[in-house]
């Protein structure tokens, strides 16, 4: 194979999710979505908040897809233009979780058996006993909905529910980092870079740090997963992405009043897209660990 | 025995904490609660009067010093916004909170523990794979958009029940029951997805391991090779399953949201609305002790079910 | 000599790798007797384990018996139900397997263990249930039966645990055991004990004895007989005295080499056999030893050794040392 530029690893990695047709369907509906969230611009047949009133509250039909809702608008703009709010949170708040989760399971494991490790380690326990959605929209519904300037920045909601989300996930990616890191830490290659001399932080960078990779892509997809659903949550009960801007949560708060009358386009569309995405981020995540995680494997063994 | 003491003590650490996260939270938020209760035209001396009445003019720390001293002495106070007292509020919510998610905690149990264990016993049959398709649809897709759908096409749609409230048992049985139905199932599916998925994997793992080969080398008839796997994959899924517990009382809030149950999840919803402060630090503070326990109580079956933890005589 | 009790012929075994079924044991044959106690000698991946495994039928799911036939007592045991397979099992073929503390479910009592198989297989009371299971574990050597019988396996110590569960494969009065490397997961000192017990358990119980191995003492101490396998073939079987005086096949040869001797001088090199066995999957039309074996002539590499035998002898090669 010419060098691509690629690693061979992430080329293998890619063909073995097309082999397991659990992971292929997943991959596409993943990318799917994120192709609707990049492109949202050039995809939507209208702008997402763009009100007609003569329109409103059509049934699908030729001209606009999944028909519009109160204020006339398109829903299947609204609906692609809503897959960025969901994915971005979902993405976003995992990113953010990661420094913290690695730094903290990186250090915990590493120095296992000191005080470092027994302090961070409770640190991660205390704020792993919290209950992540009560404390996020607790922090989200107190802080107000409004931005918050705060000197020259200003504070979106959108990004107060990413850093509360991402702070919650902190506990979960430092376990799983810290379980590995603890596991190599003891191994005998360490040891023996150690007694070359080389230095801590250098080890724990170049050496262990690559063997977390695999668990974190595994967890942090699966975060990504729970962040959808949570971004969706928050709008839908009117805590996330506010009217009239479009987040799929935002949609069905608004369908809400119209079940009784029988809109069902509206209530439909977005629950699914949240669904399909929800959907597919986990079943690619099931399929990484299968492929990533040596315990999960069930191929013939030979004694 | 200390490791569950340490970690009751971590929990009781942790519930303070947040405590005095949300009461810090709601303190430095700017504007007082004061402009959300009193008119805008309310003159800047009354504004003071209420702020000291309500201790708004001491410093954070000492405000939550005295909110701590009431909630542990029991007066809970009473929500600024409403003025009704804050624990009969709660008291009447939580039994219901307590009682709709225990309904819907008792099917996911009894569909999703069942529909693990058959799928591992039998992979890679019609029965697996329908197992496994509910299990990701149950866990990836939002449950408020099930039930909204299901209050759709059952309450209006069908008419054969009806589309959402809580009616107590007073006012009979069948009632009360018929109202339950929706709410309980939309919760109860999703979280047997949760555990149908994590029995089937626990059940797996078990049945992969070396004793049920000796189990099947000596003979043994296969339903007890099966009780010997089982015996070995329920303590994880009980630990899982009580910590799904705990969270589902969170994840409740959609949930009665959509059916307007006036629970404990429902209060705070709308006291976040109101921005009823001492309503939000109580209730986040109650969930958040339902939750601890919850994980107190999987810690403890994980004890009493796996002979390898308890200290050797 | 007695009657013969065990007899496997071209026996098949088929895992999937990849896409394709790919054989681990590939036409093993051999008998045994009422009384004997036969070696199975060989590294990883010779297919030894498997061997065994497809006797109790006991192979993973994913794999296959894909040829030959197995009679236990004059019966061919490959194509009864499984229903008869299981009364087999336990009771009248019993088997040992490796490592003690997988062995045992780890949530129930050693006790409770011991019970079972003795219910399932005999039908007495509980009461003569327990006392045949005390009795059992005395037999095995355990100090202390009654506690040992409310003991987890955890709580127990490595050979404690091995003799337990030798115990347990005992319980029916087996007619037949099988033990798959019983001492691999112990100490040094531990084993020798389990290997005293086996020479005890031969005498007073004139147990019939398959015994996989893959360290040579440990079989020479034990075994009359022993079979050679590599990479899923038998390439030599004999007296145990005769393989280790004069063995025929290169690879038996090269085994006995291998073990460092105390009368060899101190100035003798380690001799190492060459390369690596060869993984399941691959095949090659001839010996499965000839690339690593120093002896190999142009033939061995094209056609697979047909089986020469000599007195009470046989092995598979077309140069060995005569």
């Amino acid at each position: 194979m010419q060098n691509w530029g690629i690693p061979r690893r992430y080329l293998l990695l890619l063909h073995s999710i097309g082999a397991s047709r659990t992971g292929l369907f997943g991959f596409c509906l993943v990318s799917v979505l994120a192709l609707m969230a990049i492109f949202a611009p050039w995809i939507a047949p209208y702008e997402p908040t763009q009100v007609d009133m003569l329109n409103r509250l059509q049934p699908p039909s030729w001209s606009h897809w999944m028909g519009t809702d109160l204020t006339g608008r398109d829903v299947f703009s609204r609906l692609i233009w809503g897959a960025r709010p969901s994915l971005q949170v979902g993405i976003l708040a995992v990113l953010i979780g990661l420094p913290g989760g690695f730094a903290v399971g990186l250090l915990a494991g590493f120095y296992r058996g000191t005080m470092l490790e027994t302090i961070l380690m409770r640190i991660v326990e205390i704020i792993a006993a919290v209950p992540l959605l009560i404390v996020a929209i607790a922090v989200v519904g107190v802080l107000g909905v409004k931005p918050i300037a705060m000197g020259p920045f200003t504070i979106t909601n959108e990004i107060k529910i990413v850093v509360v989300l991402g702070f919650l996930y902190i506990p979960g990616l430092a376990r799983v980092v810290f379980a590995v890191a603890a596991a190599e830490a003891t191994s005998d290659y360490i040891r023996a870079r150690r007694i070359q001399g080389v230095r801590d932080f250098t080890l724990i960078v170049s050496d262990i740090l690559p063997n977390c990779l695999s668990v974190v892509i595994v967890w942090g997809t699966l975060l990504t997963a729970g962040g959808v659903l949570a971004e969706a949550g928050l709008s839908f009960v009117g805590l996330g992405v506010q009217p009239p801007d479009a987040s799929w949560g935002v949609m069905l708060s608004e369908a809400r009043k119209f079940i009784f009358s029988g809109e069902w386009w509206l209530l439909f569309f977005p629950g699914l897209a949240i669904s399909l995405t929800v959907i597919g981020l986990n079943l690619l995540g099931d399929a990484l660990r299968d492929i990533l995680d040596p315990r999960h494997y069930t191929g013939p063994r030979l004694d | 025995m200390w490791e569950y003491v340490r970690r009751a003590a971590f929990s009781v650490l942790a519930l303070f904490l947040i405590s005095f996260l949300v009461f810090c939270l709601t303190h430095v938020v700017p504007g007082s609660p004061a402009s959300v209760v009193l008119d805008p035209d309310t003159p800047e001396e009354e504004i003071l009067e209420w702020e000291r009445d309500h201790n708004l003019h001491l410093p954070v720390i000492t405000q939550y010093k005295i909110w701590l001293l009431n909630t542990l002495s029991g007066d809970l106070g009473e929500s600024v916004i409403t003025e009704r007292d804050l624990a009969g509020e709660l008291a009447d919510a939580i039994p219901i909170t307590v009682e709709w998610v225990g309904l819907s905690f008792l099917l996911a149990v009894a569909l999703g523990l069942p529909l693990g264990i058959i799928s591992a016993l039998k992979p890679g049959s019609w029965v697996d794979h329908i197992a496994r398709v509910i299990a990701i649809t149950g866990i990836s897709v939002p449950d408020y958009w099930v039930g909204l759908m299901l209050v759709a096409f059952v309450a209006v749609g069908l008419g054969w029940l009806p589309a959402g409230g809580f009616v107590p048992l007073s006012s009979g049985l069948g009632p009360h029951l018929a109202a339950l139905v929706l709410p309980v199932v939309t919760l109860g599916l999703h979280y047997m997805a949760v555990l149908s998925r994590y029995t089937r994997s626990s059940m797996l793992e078990a049945l992969s391991q070396d004793y049920v080969r000796t189990a099947r080398a000596m003979g043994l008839p296969p339903w007890q090779v099966w009780l010997y796997a089982l015996k070995n994959a329920l303590p994880p899924v009980v630990n899982v399953g009580a910590m799904s517990f705990g969270f589902s009382f969170a994840h409740a809030l959609f949930i009665e949201y959509v059916f307007g149950i006036a629970g404990l999840s429902l209060a705070l919803l709308n006291a976040i609305h109101e921005l009823d402060y001492p309503m939000i630090q109580v209730t986040v503070l109650v969930i958040t002790s339902i939750f601890i326990l919850a994980n107190l109580a999987a810690d403890l079956a994980n004890l009493a079910l796996n002979p390898k933890l308890r200290k050797s005589k | 000599m007695g009657a013969r009790l065990l007899e496997v012929n071209n026996l098949k075994v088929a895992f999937p790798v990849g896409n394709v079924m790919a054989e681990a044991v590939r036409g093993v044959s051999f008998e045994i007797n009422t009384g004997d106690a036969v070696g199975v000698l060989g590294e990883s991946g010779s297919g030894k384990s498997v061997t065994a495994l497809a006797i109790l039928r006991l192979i993973p799911s994913t794999g296959r018996i894909t040829g030959g036939s197995v009679k236990f007592a004059g019966e061919d045991i490959l194509s009864i139900d499984e229903a008869n397979m299981r009364r087999l099992r336990g009771r009248d073929l019993s088997m040992v397997f490796q490592d003690p503390l997988t062995a045992f479910n780890p949530a129930l009592r050693i006790g409770r263990q011991l019970l079972n198989v003795i219910r399932t297989h005999t039908s007495t009371t509980v009461q003569q249930a327990r006392t045949r299971a005390l009795e059992v574990l005395d037999l095995v050597g355990l100090p202390n039966p009654a506690r040992v019988m409310r003991s987890y396996p955890h709580e127990l110590s490595g050979g404690m645990r091995q003799r337990a569960l030798i115990g347990i494969a005992l319980a029916c009065n087996p007619k037949l055991l099988i033990a798959d490397e019983p001492t691999t997961a112990l100490d040094v000192t531990i084993q020798a004990q389990i290997v005293d017990l086996f020479h005890k358990l031969r005498s007073e119980l004139d147990l019939t004895l398959l015994y996989i191995t893959h360290n040579l003492d440990l079989m020479a101490e034990l075994c009359d007989r022993a079979i050679v396998m590599y990479a899923g073939n038998v390439v030599e079987e004999g007296k145990v005295t005769d393989l280790f005086q004069a063995p025929r096949h290169p690879y038996t040869r090269m085994l006995i080499d291998c073990v460092p001797r105390l009368e060899d001088s101190r100035n003798r090199e380690l001799t190492v056999i060459k390369g690596m066995p060869p993984t399941i999957g691959t095949t090659n039309p001839g010996c499965r030893f000839s690339p690593r074996c120093p002896s190999a002539v142009e033939r061995c590499h094209v056609e697979y050794p047909e089986e020469s035998f000599e007195a009470q002898r046989r092995f598979s090669c077309w140069n060995p040392r005569l």
